[in-house]
């Protein structure tokens, strides 16, 4: 990658990370739980910058978060909440952005895998959130799931459907990203 | 959005090296996360009240940032106790509250306000510019520290647009509810959001072309070793020392 493509997708990073903070304050009321737009911006930033730009945009949105910038939902900040309840589904970001953009590189952009890899990257945000609620709060499985992912399946289904949409729109725009 | 409430102040600890600031932070936070005895949170809340004190924050300010967090907290109160497969319990009218989620509650409550206003105290008294150039000096990868700089910069240009369009979307009338119109009308501001923002990304990006950017911030602040960075870190490390001491009993 040439410099001044670094230099891009370094901006775009940036942007991205910024975004994400943002839709931490974005409350969309859908159902019982009010879903926040967060983890749309981190499948969003693995699909748009890839897997190795992708990372480096959302370590810095927990970066940022953990210095006690207010970008985590909230409002909030804090190396706190890393350590807390919920820090696993901030860490499970990281994987999860790194899985949407290297499928999104190695298929080419195929919609089919790209749909595919939104879904597995949200299960994995489950997969690291859900035990690490399960162990700090000393919840049974059955409870750790019904307070920690069912309620929020149907919003992450949206979430998905609505990023795939935006990417379809955005991509022809920004071209030359992720390729 | 005030990101920065804290960062200008002329206590002590604001003149304190913002290096040692952030590896005591670190390294306090991270001995905190990983105690459970009572006998070392405790004194670790107090500690970090006192490093608030001593860094002179705004009560109000710091009280308003505690408000935010207790209201998590709040959840683990209401859910823990209620949940918590524990041995003894209390009964409370029909609710059998568990007196290990209680303890449990308490230690997280302890932790967490410990932490945060210990974050206060030692990370929040430095802007965040002065934060990514100390980070830079401790050796963090410098792309890192452009982009967390990067990011901090937009994330209030995107503040600023979010809440425009809000404004915007208001002054027509509209008000959220769980239906078609107000799902549509978050999706045309979500891609609003994110038009201008990739706009805004393309713009710079031709700014720090014609500029000639080369991977490089600089910066004219610079860290002079002071009687006060000896002071802080002797101090710092007593505070650690007696923490570790505490948790094992000593």
């Amino acid at each position: 990658m040439s410099d001044t493509q670094q230099v891009k997708m370094m901006v775009y990073a940036a942007l991205m990370a910024a975004l994400t903070a943002a839709g931490a304050y974005i409350a969309v009321p859908i159902g019982p739980v009010p879903i926040v737009l967060q983890n749309m911006f981190v499948l969003l930033t693995g699909l748009l910058l890839g897997s190795r730009w992708g990372l480096a945009g959302v370590g810095v949105y927990l970066l940022a978060g953990a210095f006690g910038l207010p970008v985590f939902a909230g409002g909030t900040g804090g190396i706190g909440r890393f350590f807390g309840p919920t820090g696993g589904y901030l860490l499970g970001y990281l994987p999860a952005v790194y899985m949407v953009g290297i499928v999104s590189e190695k298929t080419n952009r195929n919609a089919f895998f790209e749909v595919s890899a939104m879904i597995g990257a949200t299960l994995l945000v489950y997969l690291i959130g859900v035990p690490w609620l399960k162990i700090a709060a000393n919840l049974s499985w059955a409870k750790a799931m019904g307070l920690g992912m069912y309620p929020f399946l149907l919003g992450d289904a949206i979430k998905i459907a609505a990023a795939f949409a935006i990417i379809k729109a955005v991509r022809p725009v920004l071209g030359g990203l992720n390729s | 959005m005030d990101a920065e409430p804290f960062a200008s102040g002329r206590s002590w600890v604001h003149r304190v090296d913002a290096r040692l600031r952030i590896i005591a932070a670190l390294v306090y936070s991270v001995i905190l996360a990983v105690s459970n005895e009572f006998a070392t949170l405790m004194p670790g809340l107090i500690i970090s009240v006192l490093l608030t004190l001593m860094a002179r924050l705004d009560a109000i300010a710091v009280s308003k940032r505690l408000l935010t967090i207790l209201g998590f907290i709040a959840l683990i109160w209401v859910m823990l106790p209620l949940t918590y497969n524990g041995d003894s319990y209390i009964q409370l009218g029909p609710l059998a509250i568990s007196a290990e989620g209680v303890g449990l509650s308490a230690r997280i409550s302890l932790k967490t306000m410990a932490i945060s206003m210990s974050f206060m105290a030692l990370i929040a008294t430095m802007s965040t510019a002065t934060l990514g150039h100390a980070l830079s000096r401790l050796g963090v990868s410098q792309r890192l520290v452009i982009l967390l700089l990067m990011t901090y910069r937009y994330l209030f240009v995107l503040e600023n647009e979010y809440h425009r369009l809000r404004r915007a979307a208001r002054v027509r009338g509209f008000k959220p509810g769980t239906d078609l119109h107000t799902y549509r009308t978050y999706a045309y501001l979500v891609g609003m959001l994110f038009i201008r923002a990739a706009q805004r990304a393309e713009r710079v990006y031709q700014a720090m072309r014609c500029r000639g950017f080369k991977g490089r911030f600089f910066t004219i602040a610079d860290f002079p070793a002071s009687p006060n960075n000896f002071m802080f870190s002797l101090l710092m490390a007593i505070f650690a020392a007696g923490l570790i001491l505490m948790e094992f009993n000593w």
